[in-house]
């Protein structure tokens, strides 16, 4: 254990929290962070290492014994290890009642009670939150927020980074408007059919802009290829009228309306993220059998429950319809004397990629993350296949590929310091860093914040 | 305001429970074993091992590494610090635990998964009914608790009512009840708070009533022993009328075994420290502990009082924006001694080791860590004697992990419980 160093690394993170709390985007300025390890992304770490950021972003990733930038402060954080960030694919915790989701929205051009397929997430958070100032100390460092995703068409997920105390507004904290759309599929009939009615409507307004798309291409085509005609009264002296009953070349197909906006419909083209809930074996025969139906299938991330290996494998033959899963890391011991082998591993195994959302949907289900992570590696998944469920698959999901997740070149320089191997589930989180600005550290001499608390 | 509840016991029960605590032959309803089992030793097995090679971890005795260990007819014969790679003990069956650390099994403190049924809510204080009535050995929940490395556990009452009954210290492996049973009674359970809210209407909605309620109970019991004291100290003529209902109390206030206390919340834990300790004088052991209750720590290290802190091993402190280990806030504040439990089943009983690596995530030393599921917990029953460290003449409880329990990755391999191996994923699936 690392306590002998304990005091030494905490002093070091106290001196550094004194330059990065005050450096804001607008104070470019060069840190290096050196580590006993730098986790740059799943598979791919330097020991020991430098990170260097330049503001809010990752400048570069070197070995210990390449040169830092001329310029850079150099801390030495220690026999510490740093990681990205985890990135959570879902998170609904919010502050007080929040029910959006319900009812319909003035916007929306759907309407009917869940269904608000046009609710932003952003549209509500509020200033005065502090949930996103504790999501900060759990070593998340963004999440796809949704205020609450009980209803069928639950809205759109915002992707919101933890409060730093750098924010105007509330938009601040926006690291994207839309992210997805998510919806859940219940067994229940009404909600089987509302979700069956929306999928199909979708299917066949987007069916319906190709077929005319395509007419209309077909068309442009054919009047490219053909000299002009003669327009049928136009006919010279002497020539005979062409018959009357002969029809006039037929007018060319209108151009096709645009739809009006609608994120469902976006998802059937290709356009949007459609991350469906599914919580039950059950429903998920029905859904497939409901998309099999469709004139056009959306490819969808599914968010699934437990479930056993056969199930499991009937998902991992869609993949015509399925990008990837999200689940809870947890060890399935249905069974009292054999540990099953998790979901997780299967589908990872079966070549999906597997996102996990925290246990559970709260700000302690979040900071006992690394716990179930380690769970996952006992049970037989590998260690990057683990750690990339928390940081690359949740930044694709997110569309942040590359900007999350990872600290590769460019990337946000939001990541966590752990005393330890974060899959060992007892490493204590040391800090945590949003886009360069320390939002929590961990004070050894009285287990609370050391300084200010950030507002 | 409704009358209370009147707590009274049917003759036949009165009777029947007396002819069952009556020892055969015995005509003294005085008599210890009126009371409970004293501490038993366990049934001689005529198994000798040797452990070999591994790591063996003691908790008390310090590390040895490629150590060996001898146990005999279901006690810890011999630790060797240094064997040397040729020690081949003659007559004993030799397991090769290199690469392997090998640790005592794990306590428990707070534990509902010895058997059934854990709460009877009719009356909200319940000082006459006791868990060994209830217990199930070898059953799927112990099974599983083995296979994180828990031998002994306290199995109590639910927190269903302030007073639910009496608990009993017992090992995770075993067939028969003799086999398992450590210690009847293990302690008293009472809870102060949340879970035995009377909402029916009675008594003991509030916090005033339910401390009340079990002042009144315990106030009872102890006017109780004191008849029976001075009857036996030759100062009264006549014995005292024998009453299930009270007799464990006797034991309670001899400081024969503790009050294990379902108790968080500064408000509680002051109660606690309040009324069981300095009030009426008993072996108080608090259990859980969480939330702010460890801003008493000071007091609570000032009266011995040991804390078992868990299920939570952390909240968020508002004020000062940051998580707080719980574990690591009673340390600080002095309980030097701190304990971790899983509440099992709430947290499943085999995932005591994680309870202590999420202390250890937010800031208990992994030393004191070890000590809270091993030697602390026993010591806060009193059967430090018994569990708890790998030490010459203890129980022979003994399990093998392929490393550190806490890096969670890890896992059992063999778990021994009195001399005697009941999990071993050698030749059995793995349970976790």
């Amino acid at each position: 254990m690392l306590s002998f160093l304990r005091y030494r690394e905490l002093s070091l993170l106290l001196v550094l929290s004194l330059f990065t709390s005050s450096a804001g985007a607008e104070d470019r300025q060069l840190c290096a962070f050196r580590a006993a390890k730098i986790v740059v992304a799943p598979g791919k770490s330097v020991e020991p290492g430098f990170l260097i950021i330049d503001g809010s972003r990752v400048d570069a990733v070197i070995a210990a014994s390449e040169a830092v930038p001329a310029g850079a402060k150099v801390t030495d954080l220690g026999d510490v290890v740093i990681t990205p960030g985890f990135v959570s694919p879902i998170t609904t915790v919010s502050e007080g009642t929040f029910r959006g989701g319900r009812g319909a929205l003035p916007s929306s051009p759907a309407g009917g009670p869940g269904d608000s397929r046009s609710l932003i997430a952003l549209s509500r958070v509020r200033a005065e939150d502090t949930v996103h100032r504790r999501l900060g100390r759990t070593g998340y460092t963004a999440f796809g927020w949704l205020p609450d995703a009980s209803g069928f068409i639950a809205g759109q997920a915002s992707v919101l980074r933890p409060r730093t105390g750098k924010e105007k507004t509330p938009s601040d904290l926006s690291v994207k408007e839309s992210a997805y759309l998510f919806a859940s599929f219940e067994m229940g009939k009404r909600w089987r059919e509302a979700v069956e009615g929306e999928l199909r409507k979708a299917a066949d307004i987007v069916v319906k802009e190709e077929e005319a798309k395509k007419k209309e291409e077909e068309a442009r085509k054919a009047a490219a290829e053909k000299p002009a005609e003669k327009k049928a009264d136009e006919a010279k002296p002497g020539e005979k009228k062409p018959d009357e009953k002969k029809p006039a070349n037929p007018p060319a197909a209108p151009a096709a309306k645009p739809a009006p906006p609608d994120a469902l419909s976006d998802a059937f083209r290709g356009q949007r993220r459609l991350i469906l809930r599914v919580r039950s074996q059950a429903a998920i025969d029905h859904l497939l059998r409901i998309l099999d139906g469709l004139p056009k299938k959306p490819r969808m991330v599914l968010v699934l429950p437990s479930l056993p290996p056969e199930t499991v494998q009937k998902l991992l033959e869609r993949r015509d319809i399925i990008e990837g899963v999200i689940l809870a890391p947890g060890l399935d011991t249905a069974s009292e004397t054999s540990v099953l082998v998790p979901a997780a591993r299967l589908f990872a195994e079966g070549g999906f990629d597997v996102a996990f959302t925290p246990l559970a949907d709260s700000i302690a289900g979040h900071a006992s993350i690394p716990l179930h992570l380690a769970e996952m590696v006992k049970a037989g998944m590998s260690p990057g296949t683990v750690l990339a469920a928390v940081t690359t698959v949740p930044a694709r999901y997110l569309g942040l590929e590359g900007k999350v997740g990872s600290l590769e070149k460019g990337a946000s320089a939001s990541f966590a310091v752990h005393d330890g191997d974060v899959l060992g589930g007892s490493a204590r989180l040391l800090a945590v860093y949003v886009e360069g600005i320390q939002v929590f550290s961990d004070d050894a001499a009285t287990s609370r914040v050391a300084g200010e608390a950030v507002k | 305001m409704r009358p209370a509840r009147r707590e009274g016991v049917p003759i036949t029960i009165l009777l029947l429970s007396a002819a069952l605590l009556l020892p055969a032959g015995s005509g003294n309803a005085a008599d210890p074993g009126a009371r409970g089992e004293a501490n038993r030793a366990p049934a001689a097995l005529p198994q000798k091992l040797a452990l070999l090679h591994g790591k063996v971890v003691t908790v008390t005795k310090g590390i040895h590494i490629g150590g060996a260990v001898l146990l005999s007819e279901g006690r810890i014969e011999k630790v060797i610090p240094d064997p040397g790679p040729d020690f081949r003990p003659e007559g004993y069956e030799v397991i090769d635990a290199t690469g392997l650390w090998v640790l005592p099994g794990f306590v428990d403190l707070h534990s509902h998964i010895g058997g059934s049924d854990i709460n009877d809510m009719v009356y909200p204080v319940n000082p006459g009914l006791r868990v060994l009535d209830n217990i199930i050995p070898d059953n799927p929940l112990l099974r599983k608790a083995q296979a994180g490395g828990v031998t002994t556990i306290l199995f109590i009452p639910g927190s269903g009512t302030n007073m639910s009954g009496f608990g009993a210290l017992m090992k995770t492996g075993g067939k028969t009840l003799e086999e398992v049973l450590i210690r009847f009674p293990g302690a008293l359970k009472i809870a102060q708070g949340g879970n035995p809210e009377r909402r029916g209407g009675d008594l003991g909605l509030g916090r005033m009533g339910m401390n009340w309620l079990i002042r009144n109970a315990l106030l009872e019991g102890k006017k109780y022993t004191e008849a029976w004291d001075a009857y036996e100290a030759k100062k009264t003529g006549k014995p005292p009328e024998m009453n299930p209902r009270l007799e464990y109390f006797r034991g309670l206030f001899h400081r024969e075994y503790p009050v294990v206390v379902h108790t968080q919340g500064y408000q509680l834990v002051h109660a606690t420290l309040r009324i069981l300790h300095d009030e009426l004088g008993l072996w108080v052991v608090i259990d859980h502990g969480e939330f702010d209750g460890g801003e008493l720590a000071a007091e609570a290290a000032k009266r011995g009082v040991m804390v078992m802190n868990g299920p939570r091993q952390f909240r968020f402190d508002g004020e000062w924006g940051a998580f707080v280990g719980l574990a690591r806030r009673w340390y600080d504040g002095g309980v030097k001694d701190v304990g971790v439990n899983t509440d099992a089943g709430v947290i499943p009983g085999e995932e005591l080791f994680y309870q202590a690596a999420m202390a250890i995530r937010f800031g208990l030393d992994e030393e004191v860590a070890l000590r809270g599921i091993t030697i602390n917990g026993a010591k806060a029953v009193g059967i430090e004697k018994r569990v708890g460290s790998i030490e010459e003449g203890k129980d022979a409880d003994i399990v093998l992990w392929t490393g550190s329990p806490f890096d969670v990755r890890n896992h059992v391999i063999l778990t021994i419980v009195n001399g005697r191996t009941v999990y071993d994923t050698r030749r059995e699936p793995r349970r976790f």
